[in-house]
């Protein structure tokens, strides 16, 4: 029967185990394409903006709650995302759109609707629409 | 552990500081604001005004050893706090300062096992961020063709820049290798002292090339003690009998006992074995 200091050294052991495969995971999600899209709610993990693809201009950031215009927008605006791929400027829409209905003081009722113009490598001009509830 | 328990717990201090002075407290009300990463997390201000004093009060009791698990761990749930209840906290800094706080708690136990698995497990947490960032700028094309540098610029670099043509490719590849290989270099016994100069000089580079991630360029270092514990020994050997008695005390509370020290010929005792005692090498 192994001894409770026997017991204690394996513990730390799969603890360490443990850890190291956590920390690995994150690291991996961090370079390989996609793992850090799927594993974040918004895009978002722990390598920031991804780096792989191209870059992205946002060009005008637009929102509104209940039909009115929200005149604390331009956060971003003119902001040069690099480098970013094209879904940075969904993850700008989601998180507009999140900051405006977290923030009180603006009098901002759901749902707030961002609409975000951006370029990809001076690219045609595209839009991206979200909505916040 | 003990160097680097100290070197981590002043920075957490600082870290705190930054915070405080960064206006995180008043964020909700000031030019930046909080938006957690997950809507569950409460983002309350009396919630942050306790996670950042528990931040402060608690990282200095970690660098003196003060109830180093119970203190390690409120810090490193505090780090956790702000880690994912701010998307803009949500940093690299914040992120290596709660998993090193946690770590440090596991090093709190008074059993040996303990203490070397979490030893190993920071020094396998600086490898990773080592090699992952070095990973993710290789695979990135915005890092490898210079912009990110670029756009990071400080007047120092910028002016550079402007003298030295090759300066963005060299910063640009000096960058991807340093991080690919310098964990191996601090592991392997005959590079590793110049591993951590290099690395040292490596981060005061980024620090006055980009001027960013300060807190970040910190941790890191503060954790080499880790990978030279057989050096450290002998430096601190070597200074015991050169320095006014007042520090020598500092010194002899910073040695570690001889069962985490590297077991390196030449490391010689944390302190002196008596003159007839066989040596344990």
């Amino acid at each position: 029967m192994a001894s409770k200091s026997t017991l204690r050294g394996k513990r730390s052991l799969v603890l360490l185990i443990a850890y190291a495969g956590v920390i690995l995971f994150l690291g991996l999600r961090s370079v390989i394409p996609g793992w850090e899209d799927a594993a974040s709610p918004y895009g978002r993990g722990f390598g920031s903006w991804s780096m792989y693809g191209n870059h992205a201009e946002v060009i005008s950031v637009v929102a509104d709650s209940n039909g009115k215009k929200l005149d604390a927008v331009g956060l971003w605006q003119g902001d040069f995302v690099s480098p970013a791929t094209p879904h940075v400027a969904e993850a700008v829409v989601d998180e507009y759109a999140r900051f405006l209905h977290n923030v009180n003081n603006l009098g901002v009722e759901d749902p707030v609707r961002v609409v975000v113009t951006y370029t990809v490598d001076s690219g045609p001009e595209v839009q991206v629409e979200g909505t916040y509830r | 552990m003990k160097l680097t328990r100290l070197l981590i717990g002043l920075l957490g201090f600082l870290h705190g500081l930054w915070f405080l002075r960064g206006g995180y407290i008043e964020s909700r009300s000031g030019e930046s604001f909080v938006l957690p990463i997950y809507d569950w997390i409460p983002t309350n201000q009396w919630i942050e005004i306790t996670a950042l004093t528990l931040i402060v009060v608690g990282s200095l009791l970690v660098a003196f050893n003060v109830r180093l698990r119970v203190t390690a761990t409120v810090v490193a749930l505090s780090f956790a706090y702000i880690l994912f209840s701010d998307w803009s906290a949500f940093h690299h800094s914040t992120f290596l300062a709660a998993n090193l706080f946690a770590l440090l708690a596991w090093s709190g136990s008074t059993r040996a096992d303990s203490k070397k698995a979490a030893g190993i497990a920071i020094q396998f947490l600086v490898g990773c961020v080592y090699i992952f960032a070095g990973l993710h700028k290789l695979l990135g094309d915005g890092f490898r063709s210079g912009l990110v540098i670029e756009e990071v610029s400080t007047f120092i670099s910028q002016w550079i820049m402007v003298h030295f043509a090759g300066f963005v490719p060299l910063s640009v590849w000096g960058t991807i290798v340093i991080e690919l290989f310098i964990t191996f270099a601090l592991l392997h016994r005959k590079t590793r002292v110049w591993a951590a100069i290099l690395g040292i000089g490596f981060h005061i580079m980024i620090l006055a090339f980009t001027a960013r991630g300060a807190l970040f360029n910190m941790y890191l270092p503060a954790c080499y003690p880790l990978f030279l514990t057989a050096e450290i020994a002998r430096l601190f050997n070597w200074l015991t009998p050169r320095v006014p008695s007042s520090i020598r005390g500092l010194i002899a509370r910073l040695q570690e006992p001889e069962s985490l020290v590297m077991n390196t010929e030449g490391a010689g005792y944390a302190s002196a074995p008596p003159k007839d005692s066989p040596t344990k090498r």
